[in-house]
């Protein structure tokens, strides 16, 4: 029963069965959000994997990953980020919290920004989700569905941080909000970290023997 | 800060500079002349073993009572798994197309 | 350390305005009415769809008044073209399934029920709750609309499968823009059922009264907990399928699509995909799906039943642990679907195992009702009534599986009317059933007055035999090798089975005004029936110590404690022969969990 009161808040009296979990109901959320979204993201691996698996010329033309070698710095570097904002927050730091949150809101856009260029980038190459230069079409269809949905949550990732840095600030939100916002912030870095060998080193054009 | 809270910060460090190395680690790699299963399964290592850290760590997993650590993990483990059977068919499908029979 | 409260969420002081009391209502019981609602509509629409085939299929060139109302071009001088047959079978089952089997069971008796099952005044995140509805409301108006747009629904079978789903118009009507807006409308669904799953699990952990440990939760509460674990990760995959899908539409891309494909004469420009891919994608939700149909009505069953048996099961907790393996098993078995697709014959094999094992968990289920029935003196009422059809339902579907289950006997019923005869038993009317159970037990604490027992006994007899004489005779069609989504039978093999089709169409037209009179029975009742006192049941659970219908914040202010297990029946106390979950009374012979 001790761990009810870990968890029972001020907001009521009521005297509540002890939660087997013993986190908050909104963090258990973000978790078992984390888990749908992990389905998602493996469905759409497991396309691509199956497609490229099946096929035999599958391509394997990235000449240079350095600009994703920058993006995985920055996505993780934002990952520390958020963890110190964090800290701060739980320390009841909130001029620090929420400048360390706003740090990592810009980390977020400039990863945006540079995965946006990344794709232009491969858009003059002539990879398009329909044809590319070096061979099958599903190389350009499921790169771009993975990236895609990747940016899509990270920049949905960076305004949810925004917002709730400002809210933070305004004292609407807490500490355990930025906990939240903070494990979905890591688990889109997590998904990234997934991404590059996936997507960008295992498509990397081997070194001459 | 108290020393504490440095401390927390500190192990974060320590696990951010762990996963630099490791996404190193999968550049060199992506860089050698390795083919086919040898490269998936280095990747997926290496990918794997960042998981661990950055679920049990950055995401704070580790620090959560074992019963929620234990739901969430055999749960996806379980999920993630029942996902695989689309090897079979993606192999037979590699195996059509090489000697041009069969569907493609 | 946690400074805000596990349930701060579930405190929202009462409506005030018309809007947010009965449309944008943050109230989980209003959420709930209207889940059951929509898929009251559906039903109907779904219904309706079924009397239009099944008269096609038996009178094939008899005309259908005013169905030229319902297409363009599908039905001129009122017949079915072949492909508007397809279409209106497709939508017959895309709105059943998704939006009536998933809906009611699930999200409208789960949303009213549960968060008073746990004791809670509401679900933990109200705001994510009406959104759930909503979406998937959106999602139920996009479905509708493609009956109105371009040359109507798609014809592709609930399934969709590629790769004449994924080509788009060349394959047929509607497989252009019908598709797209098919794919659209379920992705939203997904994301509506992902809203509600998000709010049910943590309910049922965080949101407990005092003394309402896991094992003193109700069996349908404990059936939607399964169920939304469930969804969780098969909803959250269905959607990027959809999505995939719009994209070799709209983008021209080909994942689902193979290379050298030739449709209606026409080579199509794609290549490298794989049409198998959507197969595996599709299945691996779908069959959970299937067990997100049948579970929460195993688990309304049990309570209805329990209730009028007036003595717990013989095993409470081997009920739960048989749910929990079925959804567990459930994941592993969802080849079984894909036994003729040109899957891996080594798949079938693999995927032939789990599906023999699901049935231990299913049978185990059957046997405790059946042991707990056995020397019970049951109530005899409409709720009761509709939880024993349930059990004769699943075991007539069930029994089927068995044959299904097995590769070398499917490919040569697959696709035939014996597949269709054991899903709708299964998963279609045993899941009804369930579903009518429910209305008639909860409708009292639901809408406050009494529905008619006696209309509801007919509704019953007269449903039952209804069924089974629709759905039995397709066992005898689908052995005779009767193919299923064939719109009519010229085949010489099959013309002698037509009359067995008319014998079904008739039964069908039967079964289907005779549920006008439960909606005369839910109407009437509704604003005409006899005010319903508090526990009209002698029920034990929480939701029986409430008014009817409950008060905004369920139980007026006061905190529930719960002393007992969920089901003391054929004890002494002083309220008669039941102890309430929430009743401080100690009594002889009551079976508490630790």
């Amino acid at each position: 029963m001790s761990e009810a009161h870990v968890t029972m808040g001020a907001h009521t009296a009521a005297p509540m069965e002890a939660p087997p979990f013993a986190i908050p109901s909104k963090k258990l959320a973000m978790w078992l959000f984390v888990m749908a979204d992990v389905m998602t993201f493996a469905a759409c691996v497991a396309a691509y994997a199956f497609t490229r698996n099946a096929t035999p010329d599958w391509p394997r033309p990235f000449h240079s990953v350095t600009a994703v070698a920058v993006m995985t710095v920055i996505m993780l570097t934002s990952g520390l980020t958020m963890l110190i904002a964090l800290g701060a927050a739980k320390a009841g730091d909130k001029a620090g919290a929420f400048r360390w949150m706003m740090i990592t809101a810009v980390a977020g856009i400039i990863f945006t920004l540079l995965h946006i260029r990344d794709w232009m980038g491969m858009i003059d190459q002539g990879v398009g989700l329909l044809h590319n230069p070096w061979g099958t079409a599903a190389f350009g269809a499921s790169f771009y569905a993975i990236t895609g949905f990747s940016l899509l949550h990270i920049s949905i990732g960076t305004i949810a941080l925004i917002i709730v840095a400002i809210r933070y600030q305004g004292g609407r939100y807490n500490a355990d909000d930025i906990e939240i916002v903070s494990i979905f912030w890591q688990f889109v870095g997590l998904v990234w970290l997934f991404i590059v060998p996936v997507v960008y080193l295992m498509n990397q054009t081997p070194a001459a023997r | 800060m108290t020393t504490a809270e440095r401390h927390g910060i500190g192990k974060y460090v320590a696990v951010y500079i762990c996963l630099l190395v490791i996404t190193a680690l999968q550049f060199v790699i992506g860089y050698q002349n390795i083919q086919g299963t040898q490269l998936v399964v280095r990747m997926l290592t290496f990918a794997i073993i960042e998981t661990l850290l950055v679920v049990l760590f950055f995401m704070n997993l580790g620090s959560e009572k074992p019963v929620f650590v234990k739901f969430v993990v055999y749960f996806m483990l379980f999920v993630l798994a029942t996902m695989n059977y689309i090897w079979t068919d993606s192999f037979r499908l590699l195996l059509f197309r090489l000697t041009k029979v069969g569907p493609s | 350390m946690h400074d805000t409260s596990t349930h701060a969420a579930a405190h929202h002081g009462p409506p005030t305005s018309f809007i947010r009391k009965h449309v944008f209502s943050l109230d989980h019981k209003v959420i709930g009415k209207q889940y059951y609602g929509l898929g009251l509509v559906a039903v109907i629409i779904g219904m309706v769809l079924s009397w239009v085939m099944r008269i096609h299929l038996a009178w094939t060139a008899y005309p259908i008044p005013g169905l030229h109302l319902l297409s363009g071009t599908g039905a001129p001088g009122n017949v079915m073209t072949p492909e508007f047959y397809l279409q209106v079978m497709t939508m017959h089952a895309t709105f059943m399934v998704f939006f009536v089997l998933t809906v009611v069971p699930f999200a409208a008796f789960g949303n009213f029920f549960l968060p008073i099952h746990t004791g809670a005044e509401d679900m933990p995140f109200p705001h994510f709750n009406m959104m759930s509805f909503w979406t998937t409301f959106v999602a139920f108006c996009v479905m509708l609309l493609s009956f109105f747009v371009g040359d109507g629904p798609t014809l592709g079978g609930w399934t969709q499968y590629a790769p004449l789903s994924a080509v788009g118009a060349v394959a047929g009507p509607g497989q252009g823009s019908g598709v797209i807006i098919w794919a659209t409308s379920i992705a939203i669904f997904c994301v509506g059922q992902l809203f509600g799953a998000l709010n049910f699990i943590p309910n049922v952990l965080d949101l407990r009264c005092k003394g309402m440990s896991m094992w003193r939760l109700p069996m349908p509460t404990w059936a939607w907990f399964i169920t939304s674990c469930m969804g969780l990760t098969s909803f959250s995959v269905l959607m990027p399928a959809c999505i995939l899908l719009i994209l070799d539409h709209v983008a021209g891309t080909s994942f689902f699509v193979a290379s050298n494909l030739v449709i209606n004469d026409q080579l199509q420009p794609h290549s490298g995909g794989s049409t198998l891919l959507w197969q595996h994608l599709f299945w691996f939700f779908g069959h959970p799906e299937v067990y997100i149909a049948i579970v929460p009505g195993m688990g309304i069953v049990s309570h209805v039943l329990i209730t009028n048996m007036r003595k717990p099961m013989l095993s409470h907790r081997v009920l739960v642990y048989s749910m929990g393996a079925l959804a567990v098993l459930s994941y592993m078995v969802y080849g079984h679907h894909m036994f003729v697709s040109g899957m891996n014959p080594f798949s079938s094999l693999v995927f032939s195992f789990p599906t023999l094992l699901i049935t231990i968990p299913s049978t185990v289920i059957v046997l405790v009702w059946i042991g707990s029935l056995y020397g019970a003196k049951l109530r005899i009422n409409a709720a009761s009534l509709f939880a024993l059809g349930f059990i004769s339902m699943f075991i007539t579907g069930g029994v089927s599986g068995f044959f299904l289950a097995q590769p070398s006997i499917q490919i040569l019923l697959h696709a035939t009317y014996f597949v269709v005869a054991h899903f709708h038993f299964t998963m279609a009317i045993a899941a009804l059933f369930g579903i009518f159970s429910g209305t008639y037990f909860w409708f009292p604490k639901m809408w406050g007055r009494m529905m008619n027992d006696n209309l509801g006994k007919l509704h019953f007899w007269l449903t039952f035999i209804g069924v089974y004489a629709i759905f039995m005779p397709m066992h005898y069609l689908g052995l005779a090798g009767n193919v299923r989504r064939y719109q009519a039978f010229v085949v010489d093999y099959m013309q002698p089975l037509v009359g067995v089709h008319q014998f079904i169409t008739i039964a069908a037209l039967f079964t289907g005004a005779v549920q006008l009179i439960f909606i005369y029975n839910f109407i009437h009742s509704r604003f005409w029936g006899e005010p319903a006192p508090e526990n009209p049941w002698q029920g034990t659970s929480l939701e029986w110590s409430v008014p009817s219908p409950p008060p905004h914040d369920n139980f007026g202010g006061k905190h529930p404690v719960v002393y007992h297990d969920p089901y003391q029946y054929g004890v002494q106390s002083s309220t008669g022969d039941y102890l309430m979950q929430d009743s401080p009374e100690q009594v002889k012979g009551a079976q508490d969990e630790p």
